[in-house]
């Protein structure tokens, strides 16, 4: 009997948190529903968010800002990922991990107060530049939408890293010799055989990095300044400094459901581009 | 539209190819002279180096010394993409996320061959290769013979030089395998290519291969034909990786007439043809095929031409075609014997004594 | 151990439910104990140093502060768990108190039990709400690196100050920046237009939009910024800290104040809360309290610490905003604001 109920009762904690996630969710729904008589349903949260400029400006940019940082991120994290696993030695290897680890076990905001320290206009970039005489005028690397891109970047660039080292290292050396010895340059090889292998880590280390920098919260706060757009800020401004929760709580549900369409587009790609050649 | 390949046949020349892996030595020195149009086969246990070697030759491997040539071309510091060398992979290494017909194509694509005949080659390859029908699959969807064909077709395709195959039998099952040897002479000899073949299995090498270089430990150990490296091996290494030999060690005595005289227990001695540096006193071994031997019931004393060594049947092993007769001579050392069909010497009895006879000249003296 | 089946389990399930039953109610009638939602940090001090800890010597009603980063975190927290919560005082600032008493989430204070009532300005104890202390706003810049000394507000237009200035986000500290340069431009809290084409003038000057207190002390203290366009008075004495290079001015012609108050919440220990109020607004608790805080005392009696004073000079003019009238446009500012100013 004990030993019958063993897995149910380890179930039991994350059935708990999971419930109690859906009903965070499911209150946060009710509340974008609100129409302030505590009675009714309306879907006027919703309509202005999509028909009032300003408010779309918010998701436009997001969307904007989350789709760059997840590109610079590919584009900077496919070389890391791939040296670290062809051609860095055992030891740098572990170097690296350990890395990438320390900036996974670190606390977000600490990472992006310390960018603050480093790209503020008294910071360790404009100390430098000044130094060096590249300018007199220290420049606004922050409180714009390229120290919001600086900081998005950083944070998700570990998640990308680690999801493309895991195909890449299980890339069949093989297939790469024999596209070049089949005539095909350094660059042809990388574009026709190693990019399209790595496809699934691609893809998942592209929703990761596109749904965390989507939802960011601390990057915008800290290092936009107010000046740059996100719809975390926004939902938090409405529903906590102004009150309005039912606006908040629809901003939240154009949120959710712009994330899922994210993460089933990606899906399907992805389960596209395997049923192709993968029995 | 008509298409034939294009082929120019080339010979490939090693000079003291030395490549280090690891710190590790694993080609030493090593020699090479192929025919064009030949096909070699590269035999060894596993860890002698001659896969390293295939990859030297096609410029994956970049080696510490020596010089790799094709066509009397100096290809050494080549990039593998620029050597023009085919190499069908162990495990074929086809692009998983490309069909047959694309897979075949890709290096008429990347060296940017004209539409027209790109699909002239495309067609007649498949034909060829009998792949047709599968043109639109997916690699993971063939079966390991039709995969081979697609690697060879894919890689012949590009009119290669050389056309280098590691292992490309071993992916297969048994039977297939025994089958696609023949197979792959015939269309090997088809295409007319020169070809370098790595296997770790003899039956492999004699089947497929005009000529085999056994190595061993970074060395090629001897290269010949099947019958002479199985005839005349020069050395113990290279007689037992192709069949079995019986091997009697003994001390060099006279030498009479082009034979040494070779005492190989008190008041027993053989006679063997002399291999040149063969001093008196030297200990030999001298290897003789089990399908050399006959079978005595007494010494049939002074027959010239005859050596004869006592021994005791064992067991006997009837394997249809041939017979297996495991002896054992006085100094309890195994002797096989082979004998084919209705032959009269397999009479003998379980725990018979008789007389082992074999022409002298049938005695191959090697280094101990 | 022998076999625990699940009815027994079920009984000693309901016998530890009961016990730990007994044991609380027992507790609560022992002793009473206010719940306030309250900042933390330095008013949290202040208020445990000054208020709870004097007024259960006094009383032996001891109290805990429940933290609130903000009073209109708190509101969305009151409305999101109706009634679920078991807080009796709640320290706030006038727009959220305001919304909600609307919502129905406060209890009438009882004002005639109030014995210091008397002594606060007029209507700033009701039954809505009793007024605890004064913000004063001025500007914050630092002397060595702004090129002149500021004096008014309108000197936040001055082009000197390119790029140099830390304003509040959206409608931050409950509107009062907006209805401040509506007022200074001839609007009023009714009319913010005038206020706005102010703001335009400024925003060159503009470099970063800030959500919070730490924040601006955070961006003046590293030199990310070299002046605050409108900040409390108590950041001030917290950049003070930091060098003496930092000025408070109390700009001409006058300044906002800003009430802070305290309210009660429906459910509350209506009698322990209404003497913790009293006690609070006491001529002895404001003076103390007012000068940990460095705000102006709500106390008439109450005197001005003379720290306070050197930051906010005697013949300055103050100016109460119509902080109601403010509340029920503050989401119609923000995000004008942020449309057009941000």
């Amino acid at each position: 009997m004990r030993q019958r109920l063993v897995p149910y009762l380890l179930v039991v904690p994350s059935f708990i948190l999971i419930v109690t996630l859906l009903m965070g969710l499911s209150s946060v729904l009710g509340w974008s529903l609100d129409d302030g008589t505590g009675s009714g349903a309306t879907f006027a949260q919703y309509e202005s968010l999509v028909t009032n400029a300003s408010y779309r400006r918010f998701f436009t940019s997001s969307l904007w800002l989350a789709g760059v940082a997840t590109a610079v991120a590919l584009v900077l994290g496919f070389p890391a990922a791939y040296y670290m696993e062809t051609k860095a030695s055992p030891r740098q290897r572990k170097l690296i991990f350990a890395a990438l680890l320390a900036m996974f076990l670190s606390d977000y905001v600490l990472k992006m107060f310390g960018l603050v320290l480093i790209l503020g206009r008294t910071g360790l970039v404009n100390k430098l530049l000044l130094w060096l005489g590249v300018t007199d005028e220290p420049f606004r690397l922050m409180f714009n939408e390229f120290g919001v891109l600086v900081g998005l970047i950083s944070g998700i660039l570990p998640y990308m890293i680690l999801s493309l080292n895991g195909v890449i290292a299980r890339l069949d050396k093989r297939l790469q010799e024999a596209a070049a010895l089949l005539g095909a340059a350094p660059w042809q090889v990388f574009l026709l055989i190693t990019v399209p292998l790595c496809v699934p880590g691609i893809l998942a280390g592209t929703m990761l990095s596109f749904l965390l920098s989507l939802n960011s919260f601390v990057t915008p706060m800290l290092l936009g300044g107010g000046r740059v757009d996100m719809i975390a800020v926004f939902i938090f401004d409405q529903s906590i400094n102004l009150g309005n929760l039912p606006l908040g709580s629809a901003a939240a549900g154009i949120l959710f459901l712009i994330s899922a369409a994210a993460i089933l587009a990606l899906t399907v790609a992805g389960d596209r581009f395997h049923r192709r050649f993968q029995r | 539209m008509t298409y034939s390949l294009n082929l120019e046949k080339r010979g490939v020349a090693l000079r003291g190819l030395t490549v280090d892996l690891q710190g590790k030595r694993i080609l030493d020195d090593v020699d090479l002279e192929i025919e064009p149009g030949e096909i070699v086969a590269l035999l060894g246990p596993s860890g002698c180096g001659k896969t390293t070697m295939l990859r030297a030759i096609a410029g994956l491997q970049p080696p510490l010394r020596g010089d790799i040539s094709v066509g009397g071309k100096i290809m050494t510091k080549v990039p593998p993409y620029q050597r023009n060398v085919g190499m069908v992979f162990q495990n074929y290494a086809l692009f998983p996320h490309m069909t047959v017909a694309d897979n075949v194509t890709f290096g008429l694509r990347m060296k940017n061959v004209a539409a027209a005949r790109r699909d002239a080659v495309q067609t007649a390859s498949l034909a060829m290769l009998e792949l047709t029908a599968l043109r639109d699959a997916y690699p993971a969807r063939l079966s390991g013979g039709q995969q081979q064909r697609v690697a060879i077709a894919r890689t012949i395709a590009t009119e290669p030089s050389v056309l280098l195959l590691d292992e490309p039998l071993s992916a297969l099952d048994k039977k297939l395998r025994e089958g696609m040897r023949i197979e792959l002479r015939a269309l090997l000899k088809k295409v007319g290519i020169t070809a370098i073949i790595v296997t770790h299995d003899q039956e492999e090498a004699l089947a497929i291969a005009d000529r085999i270089a056994v190595m061993d430990r970074g060395r090629i150990a001897q290269i010949g034909t099947g019958a002479e490296l199985y005839h005349k091996p020069n050395s113990r290494f290279v007689a037992d990786f192709i069949g079995y030999m019986n091997y009697f060690e003994g001390t060099v005595g006279i030498q009479t007439g082009g034979l040494l005289d070779i005492t190989i227990a008190p008041n027993l001695s053989i006679r063997a043809p002399s291999a040149q540096t063969i001093r008196e006193g030297e200990r030999v071994s001298v290897g003789v095929r089990p399908e050399a031997i006959r079978l005595a019931p007494q010494k049939q004393a002074s027959v010239p031409g005859i050596n004869a060594v006592p021994a005791q049947l064992v067991s006997k092993e009837f394997l249809g075609v041939v017979t297996y007769l495991r002896f054992e001579d006085d100094s309890g050392i195994e002797r096989m014997v082979i004998r084919s069909g209705e032959d009269h010497d397999l009479a003998v009895s379980d725990g018979a004594r008789c007389w082992l006879q074999w022409p002298e000249q049938a005695s191959i003296v090697i280094a101990a | 151990m022998g076999t625990f089946n699940r009815r027994d389990f079920m009984k000693l399930a309901a016998a530890c439910g009961a016990v730990g039953l007994a044991d609380t109610s027992s507790l609560m009638a022992q002793e009473k104990l206010l719940k306030i939602i309250a900042w933390g940090g330095s008013y949290g001090e202040a208020m445990r140093a000054n208020w709870m800890d004097p007024f259960a010597a006094q009383s032996g009603i001891t109290s805990e502060i429940q933290l609130q980063s903000s009073s209109m975190e708190t509101l969305a927290a009151l409305r999101a768990n109706k009634g679920r919560m078991d807080d009796d005082l709640w320290l706030s600032a006038i727009s959220p108190a305001t919304l909600a008493m609307r919502d129905g989430l406060l209890e009438p204070i009882p004002v005639d039990k109030l014995a210091n009532a008397a002594h606060l300005p007029e209507n700033m104890a009701n039954e809505n709400f009793v007024g605890v202390w004064n913000l004063p706003y001025g500007i914050i810049y630092n002397s060595e690196t702004t090129p002149f000394e500021i004096r008014e507000w309108t000197d936040l237009k001055d082009e000197r100050l390119k790029g140099k200035i830390g304003a509040p986000y959206g409608a931050n500290y409950n509107g009062l920046f907006i209805a401040l340069l509506a007022a200074l431009a001839g609007g009023d809290e009714k009319n913010v237009d005038p206020g706005f084409d102010l703001a335009r003038e400024m925003k060159p000057n503009f470099s970063v939009f800030t959500t919070s207190d730490a924040e601006q002390v955070r961006l003046m203290s590293s030199g990310e910024i070299d002046v605050i366009a409108f900040t409390p008075v108590s950041n001030y004495f917290s950049l003070r800290k930091a060098g003496p290079q930092f000025r408070f001015v109390s700009p001409k012609p006058f300044i906002p104040v800003s009430i802070n108050n305290i309210v009660m919440l429906k459910g509350a220990d209506v009698e322990a809360a209404t003497r913790f109020i009293d006690f609070a607004i006491g001529k002895v608790a404001q003076e103390g309290i007012a000068k940990q805080l460095g705000c102006l005392p709500i106390n008439t009696q109450a005197a001005v610490s003379p720290e306070l004073r050197e930051a906010v000079p005697a013949d300055t003019q103050f100016r109460y905003m119509d902080e109601p009238t403010i509340s029920t446009q503050l989401a119609a500012w923000n995000d004008r604001w942020q449309q057009e100013i941000q």
